[in-house]
């Protein structure tokens, strides 16, 4: 990494392309006995954004996290964290990361003060404020067992444990789906602040509401290939809903002239539903002109819209990355 | 609950739990049945060989035993029992010596060192002896206290067995010693009178000291007509037979019918249960024990020999055995073994054999005035060729010269009993394990 | 506030302890449940040793202290790797671990250190136990390997010992790491911890010479060493591969169908439906466990075979000499069914699955239970099948001949399979019941045939023993499937343990309770009475009664000249009576006693039966005066031997007197009746007071003696009823017996006394003496007694008391006495 950019407190540009990626993938690919779980993925991470990684459950979201993280070896292909290969340097790469898995596995037989000093004795000093800190806001017992938590309050724990030596990479696998509401929000809003003192923050969920206010860059992982993968606002205004009523049901309609790529398209009555991305306003103009048309209206799909359309099988071929 | 019908996974799942203990349970049940069916079947068994209330308790075989005896020589006899007891236990040392020397009628005339020792005993024991003759004590009909079906059998009473025939054998030999021949033969008869069955103990047998005296020629032919009348009159050998298994299986009802043994813990401290196959196995083998018949024979001995080895080797396997408490195989085979009794019973046919064919050489030799050339001569004094065979069925060893003869109990020389001469399957093996002692008759 | 006071209190001591402390403290903390376990079972097994050698003289069967000691540090070194690693895997925390800034190097160093450090703990208190009960032979050198080991049941030398448990460690430290499965990880460690041990055999029974134990030592303590040297660098790969990231399963990928396409249809894919409730829960336990299940009946099997074999050939030499040990097989698979009830991998987790869904604990429990039941009826079939086919004879196999019946294994297998299924629902982790099942199951199986076997403990007794842990478990189904089955778990386990422990003990003291004390005024009154009357004057005069030659009778010469010996020694046999009483005699005014033994008293009855005969035939003087002679030595002894406070010279003395009233009677003529000898014997013949009053000095003054100064001097009672009591039993009645034989005795001298034919004392005196015997045919019975006492008593020997007490002979009036 290059020396001016190493101080934290400055807030870098997002936009800085000269900051080498956190995260690199290079056509990951992951067989199963009776499942293929990566198909070729590559990825790349900037450091001090929100990178959520979108996708079905069983999509290949948490054997991509175990191949980040160094515990899964993939069939082939290879990625690097933090500029190391988890493969060769597990231990490295944990040091400098956070990762809470969906189902943390803790000692039940710890009280939580125990569990946080016996981690504590991992890291440097300041570990163990960061955690009582986050605890008492979190209003858990200190001496109470781990055994007799509730699943928020262990996701809590983990959470902080996971937070407390402040890695520059935070890996969360599906981070709020035991978690109240309240607690949920103030969670997202401090993965926002992180982000902005320039951590990186690896967000792999299917809740789309808390992705849409928190990610700065999203990917959408369907059947193990990157659908979409790109800047969350770029997305958003590239792709349109499109919605063409025509006169006659069997009318069969053009699809919109290059840059434009149709995602899904659905056909119900009358009524043609399209969303397309890169859709220009003299493509919207032409569209209308084309006979028998009644009428063509289109609006900014939203971010749900855009994961169903992008994992319904019935895409196109596969999209390419772009930035 | 659940609404959809039973498929065929749901069957064989519970088939697969179900099928196991309830076959088990139908194994114990017909094992349990089976123990049953057995219990019931012993029983008509026994009945078969006893009279009924005599299986039921011990108090009828009491009742039984007191109607078959009389008890008006009780006393007396009792009395006579510990005298002579009382008087062979002074003289214990002479019995002793007497049993050594085999040599005391080697020659009648010459004084014998032993002989004044005899005659103190003899006089001593004369009064004794009197009693017994008046009294005539068959052992038979006397009444002793006996405790039937209590443990304490060695408590019953019954008079010592050993005192009155070790008193009649002493005197036989005073009698003969002083060749006075009625006294022998009124001792004789006395000792036949008691009746004592066949037996392996040399102080109750008098046949081996009568061939000996024949061998003196001190019989006149009429008194040689008379031994030989008392030795066929003896009891039966295989009546004997059958009387000793029936008293063991009589001894046996109470394990016959419950199957128990009665613990005692110093011998054996696990109780133990016996199946009802195992009974019956026992009684089966019983039974065939007494169909063995020429009891006294080698035959007879092979044949035993023959069914206790086959039962050493397989054993019943009854279904109800599993029910049996600890082990399959509880070992209970009381009294002795078969075949020492067999052995037993052939050497004392053979005893009676070869005192018959005494006393008819003697008849021979006072008849033609010399002694018979071969044992095939003695047909001219009626005896019937059988009689002189040994118990493998060949003639006695007999040498003669017309003054002198020799006459064995046995076709061919073999170590005397103290000696050992080669196992079971040998000649002279066998008849050494039979006879125990191979004895020569010299006639001068 | 006050989490924040505790919290910072809490922290800040622990604040600067180094993360290695940290780490050790976690390791330690999960290892101390299993120190604490073995510690516990180890005591427990050296007192039960301890009971059980003090209680049963006849049944010794004892685990060897010093073999139980060393044997646990290795029980120790087994379960440690298991639970260190294997169950941080099966609970998946060791992905947590390894996310933390550690290298797997550290990790799997630091593990290995804990559990050393346990296992020479281990080894510190096991030494400790050995050295401070003494339970080596200290004369033979332990410390020395190949050193001469003596009789202790110990094979091997300690340091053998101390490096195998080391190389067991190392074992199973390689065998968590490798294999994911907690189960399979312990099948398969058991035949690579007795791997040296094998190799020793093997050796030893290739070099076709039995080798002493100091050879066989070395070669041991040399494949033990071989052995860590070997495991130790294959345990640190596995350990780090492990902790690496996991290797890709090389498969090629699936052609790109839909995934809903027919192609991927494989038969998991169709549902298994079922109608019943029971059937999925019974499917679901043989598929989850079906490796486990798969080894047990393998295990089953193996130890069948071996039976078979065993019961076909007659000679156990080579490696025919190796099959007996397979059949302890049996037994611990017995034990691991039951394990696999409440423990196999999944078991409770699958529990509150059901009980999520609203299944009936009764169902559940019938439901778990059917699998284990299901293989063990099947394999109790195989065997009493199989039972049916062989011959039990020694002449066939002495194993055959020995074999247990089914009635017998199968109590065997429900003791061990109840005790094993209330064990796994007892311990929480799999690797805990897995050690400790067999080992309480050993224990229980051990104590229950000592019930039955010395405590007369009934067969239905041992049955609910048997069932009572399956009860137990029932009971606690509800709340196991809850999981809040912790703290009343203790109360029902404390309950079973008590039922098993205390309802033997229970009917024992009932049994020996059933035979009354003596009450105890009645004793102090005795015990009185017995000191008034055992100082009395008397002063013991022995009788040398002759006839019974010196020493040299009993010299058996075989070779001595017995022609010679007659001429000797005929004289000395001769029984002088007036020579034998002279010293009473000459004892003058003192009160003086006697004792005299029942055959030597047979040989004086039987001379003067002679005297008597021979007076009958002769009727002349001679005959008369040896008559006499007897009858006034008889005078003599009688009232010494009425004396004497033992109660079998009473006995002697009954019959004496029945003897002389006899011969007064038959053979004295009137006209010699007032004759001094006559006279005499009429003096001597007690009154039924007289004889009341000695016969209850003697039982009490003997009784006391046996009672107070137990100096040996048994009271010789032929007590039969003794045999015929729980072997375990019988110290504790004894006591109580002679209790009851001295009150039985005591009415039985009132009623001679006061001539009363009550039948009480007499059934008792039965019951005692002759046990398991008819009374009406006994000598207590009204048959035998009502014959005149000359014709039924024993004369030769003495088996029972009281048997002349009371009959007609002691009320009989002499005609020819002529002053009372």
């Amino acid at each position: 990494m290059s020396s001016e950019a190493q101080a934290t407190d400055r807030l870098p540009e997002p936009s800085e392309t000269t900051m080498e990626p956190v995260i690199t993938t290079d056509a990951l690919t992951m067989h199963f006995r009776r499942c293929d779980a990566l198909m070729g993925v590559s990825l790349e991470i900037q450091p001090g954004t929100v990178f959520a990684l979108l996708g079905e459950n069983g999509a290949g979201k948490t054997t991509m996290i175990r191949i980040l993280t160094g515990f899964q070896k993939p069939t082939s292909g290879s990625c690097t964290v933090c500029g190391v290969n988890p493969l060769r340097d597990p231990q490295g790469v944990r040091r400098q990361i956070g990762y809470v898995s969906d189902a943390p596995a803790l000692y039940d037989w710890m009280s939580v003060a125990q569990i946080g000093g016996f981690t504590a004795s991992f890291y440097d000093a300041s570990f163990l404020p960061n955690y009582e800190a986050s605890i008492r806001r979190y209003e858990i017992r200190p001496e109470q067992k781990i055994r007799h938590l509730s699943k928020g309050q262990r996701a809590k724990v983990a959470l902080s444990l996971a937070l407390a030596h402040d890695p520059s990479l935070l890996i969360l696998d599906e981070p709020t789906s035991g978690l109240d509401p309240k607690v949920r929000r103030n969670f997202l809003e401090s993965m926002i602040d992180r982000a902005a003192t320039g951590r990186t923050v690896f967000l792999s969920s299917h809740q789309i509401s808390e992705v849409e206010r928190v990610a700065d860059t999203i990917a959408i992982l369907h059947h193990g290939r990157i659908r979409l993968h790109g800047p969350l606002a770029e997305l958003r205004e590239s792709i349109h809903e499109v919605v063409i009523d025509v006169d006659d049901p069997l009318r069969s309609i053009a699809p919109p002239p290059e840059p434009a790529e149709v995602l899904t398209e659905e056909t119900s009555g009358r009524s043609r539903q399209l969303f397309v991305r890169h859709l220009s306003p003299e493509m919207i103009h032409t569209l209308r002109e084309t006979p028998g048309v009644t009428e063509v209206r289109t609006r900014v799909a939203t971010l749900e819209e855009i994961f169903v359309a992008c994992t319904s099988d019935r895409t196109a071929p596969a999209m390419s990355a772009a930035i | 609950m659940s609404a959809s019908p039973k498929t065929l996974r749901d069957r064989t799942m519970i088939a697969l739990a179900i099928t196991p203990p309830i076959a088990l349970l139908l194994f114990c049940i017909s094992a349990a049945a089976t123990w049953q069916a057995g219990a019931a079947k012993i029983r008509p068994m026994l009945e078969r060989s006893f009279p009924a209330e005599l299986i039921d308790s011990p108090v009828t075989q009491a009742a039984d035993y007191a109607d078959r005896t009389s008890r008006e020589h009780t006393k007396s006899s009792r009395e006579l029992a510990s005298a002579v007891d009382a008087l062979n236990e002074q003289y214990h040392l002479l019995f002793e010596v007497l049993e050594e020397h085999d040599d005391l009628f080697e020659n009648l005339d010459e004084q014998h060192p032993i002989n004044a020792y005899l005659n103190d005993y003899l006089a001593e024991a004369a009064p004794l002896l009197e009693m017994a003759k008046q009294l005539n004590p068959n052992e038979a009909s006397i009444w002793h206290a006996n405790e039937f079906g209590n443990p304490n059998s060695y408590s019953s009473g019954l008079a010592s067995l050993r005192g009155l025939p070790e008193l009649l054998r002493t005197e036989f030999r005073g009698a003969v010693r002083d060749k006075q021949t009625d006294r022998a033969m009124e001792a004789f008869r006395l000792f036949q009178g008691l009746g004592i069955g066949p037996t392996g103990q040399v102080s109750l047998r008098m046949l081996p000291l009568v061939s000996q005296s024949i061998a003196k020629g001190i019989w006149s032919e009429a008194e040689l007509d008379e031994i030989v009348q008392l030795v066929e009159t003896s009891p039966d050998l295989n009546q004997a037979w059958q009387d000793s298994i029936r008293s063991t299986k009589l001894a046996q009802i109470p394990w016959l019918l419950r199957g128990e043994v009665i613990e005692t813990w110093r011998r054996d401290p696990i109780p133990k249960t016996f199946a009802p196959s195992r009974r019956i196995e026992w009684l089966d083998r019983n039974d065939q024990f007494s169909r063995v018949g020429g009891i006294g024979t080698f035959a007879a001995i092979k044949r035993v020999m023959k069914l206790q080895e086959e039962f050493r080797r397989e054993s019943g396997s009854g279904l109800d055995l599993a029910l049996q408490i600890p082990a399959y195989n509880q070992q209970h085979s009381p009294g002795q073994s078969k075949d020492y009794l067999a052995t037993v019973y052939a050497r004392v046919a053979n005893e009676r054999r070869h005192a018959r064919t005494a006393a008819a050489v003697a008849t021979y030799k006072l008849k033609f005035n010399q002694y018979p050339a071969t044992l095939n001569d003695l047909a001219k004094v009626n005896l019937p060729a059988s009689t002189t065979l040994d118990p493998l069925g060949d003639p006695f060893q007999f040498e003669s010269d017309g003054e002198t003869c020799e006459l064995g109990n046995a076709s061919i020389w073999f170590t005397d009993g103290r000696g050992y001469s080669g196992t079971f399957g040998t000649r002279d093996g066998t008849l050494s394990a039979i006879l125990k002692q191979f004895v020569v008759l010299k006639f001068r | 506030m006050s989490t924040e006071a505790t919290l910072t209190a809490l922290t800040t001591t622990r604040h600067e302890a180094s993360s290695t402390a940290w780490f050790w403290w976690k390791e330690t903390r999960q290892l101390a449940p299993l120190v604490a376990l073995l510690a516990i079972v180890s005591l427990l097994i050296i007192v039960i040793n301890a009971i059980l050698g003090v209680a049963m003289e006849s049944f010794r069967f004892q685990l060897p202290h010093e073999v139980t000691m060393l044997v646990f540090p290795g029980l120790f070194a087994t379960g440690a790797g298991p639970l260190l690693v294997g169950q941080e895997r099966s609970l998946r925390t060791i992905d947590w671990l390894a996310l933390l800034p550690i290298s797997s190097k550290r990790l799997a160093t630091t593990k290995l250190l804990v559990g050393m450090a346990g296992l020479a703990v281990m080894w510190a208190f096991a030494l400790l136990v050995i050295t401070a009960f003494d339970l080596g032979h200290r004369d033979t050198s332990h410390w020395m390997i190949g050193g001469q080991t003596g009789y202790s049941g110990n094979p091997f030398s300690y340091p053998v010992w101390i490096s195998h448990s080391l190389f067991v460690l190392l074992a199973g430290f390689y065998v968590a790491w490798r294999i994911k499965n907690q189960f399979y990880s312990l099948i398969a460690l058991i035949p690579l911890a007795f791997s040296p041990l094998i190799a020793t055999s093997l050796v030893s029974e290739f070099s076709n010479r039995p080798m002493a134990m100091g050879p066989l030592d070395w070669i041991n303590f040399g494949f033990t060493l071989l052995g860590i040297a070997i495991v130790t660098p294959i345990t640190y790969r596995a350990a780090i591969q492990t902790l690496g990231a996991a290797e890709a399963p090389s498969v090629t990928p699936l052609l790109d169908v839909s995934p809903h396409s027919p192609a991927r249809e494989t038969n998991e894919a169709i549902p298994a439906t079922f109608g019943t409730q029971t059937a999925p829960i019974i499917w679901q336990s043989i598929h989850s466990a079906k490796g486990m299940l798969a080894i047990l009946i393998g295990m089953l099997l193996i130890s069948f075979l071996a039976a078979v074999q065993l019961a076909a050939v007659d000679r156990y030499r080579g490696i025919i000499g190796l099959l007996p040990w397979l059949l302890f097989l049996a037994p611990l698979a017995v034990c691991w069914l039951g394990i696999s009830v409440f423990k196999h991998d999944g078991a409770s987790e699958r529990v509150r699955f059901l009980a999520d869904r609203g299944v009936s604990p009764g169902k559940t429990y019938l439901a778990l239970h059917a699998v284990p039941i299901a293989i063990l009826c099947c394999s109790l079939l195989v065997y009493g099948l199989w039972n049916l086919t062989i011959v039990h004879q020694e002449s066939v196999s002495d194993f055959a001949a020995g074999l247990p019946t089914l009635v017998t294994i199968l109590m065997f297998i429900v003791w061990i399979y109840s005790i094993s299924q209330w064990v796994s629902q007892f311990v929480r982790t799999l690797i805990l019941s897995v050690i400790l099942a067999p080992i309480l199951a050993l224990i229980t199986t051990g104590w229950l045939v000592f019930a039955y076997v010395s405590l007369g403990f009934p067969i239905y007794g041992l049955v609910l023993c048997g069932l009572a842990p399956m009860l137990a478990t029932y009971v606690m189904m509800r709340r196991y499937m809850d999981t809040a089955d912790r703290p009343l778990t203790f109360v029902v386990g404390g309950g079973v343990v008590g039922l098993i422990v205390l309802l033997p003990i229970g009917f024992a003291a009932t049994h020996v309770l059933s035979v009354p004390s003596m009450d105890p005024t009645l004793r102090s009154e005795l015990i009185s009475e017995a000191q008034r009357d055992s100082t009395q004057n008397a002063r013991l005069v022995g009788v040398p009664i002759t006839g019974f030659a010196g020493d040299f009778a009993f010299r058996h010469d075989p070779l001595g000249d017995k022609m010679k010996d007659l001429q000797d020694h005929l004289g000395d046999y001769k029984l002088d009576p007036l020579k034998s009483v002279a010293p009473l005699k000459a004892g003058g005014s003192d009160q003086v006693f006697a004792r005299m033994d029942p055959w030597i008293y047979s040989r004086w009855h039987g001379s003067i039966m002679q005297t008597r005969i021979q007076w009958r035939q002769n009727q002349d003087d001679q005959a008369w005066t040896e008559l006499a002679k007897w009858l006034d030595a008889s005078a003599t002894l009688l009232p010494a031997l009425r004396r004497s406070s033992l109660l079998s010279d009473q006995e002697i003395a009954d019959r004496f007197e029945v003897l002389l009233i006899d011969t007064l009677q038959t053979d004295v003529p009137a006209e010699r009746a007032d004759e001094p000898a006559v006279q005499a014997a009429k003096q001597a013949i007690g009154t039924p007071a007289s004889r009341a009053a000695a016969r209850r000095r003697a039982v009490v003054v003997t009784w006391q003696h046996n009672f107070q100064d137990d100096r040996g001097r048994y009271l010789n009672h032929h007590l039969t009823v003794l045999e015929h009591q729980p072997p375990g039993l019988v110290g504790w009645m004894e006591p109580r017996f002679y209790d009851s034989l001295v009150t039985a005795m005591l009415e039985g001298i009132d009623a001679a006394a006061n001539r009363s034919d009550d039948l009480g004392w007499r059934w008792k005196l039965h019951q005692l003496h002759q046990t398991g015997g008819v009374f009406q045919t006994s000598r207590y019975g009204d048959d035998l007694r009502a014959a005149p006492a000359i014709e039924t008593m024993t004369v030769d020997r003495v088996n029972g008391y009281g048997q002349l007490w009371g009959r007609d002979w002691e009320y009989v009036e002499l005609q020819i006495r002529n002053q009372p």
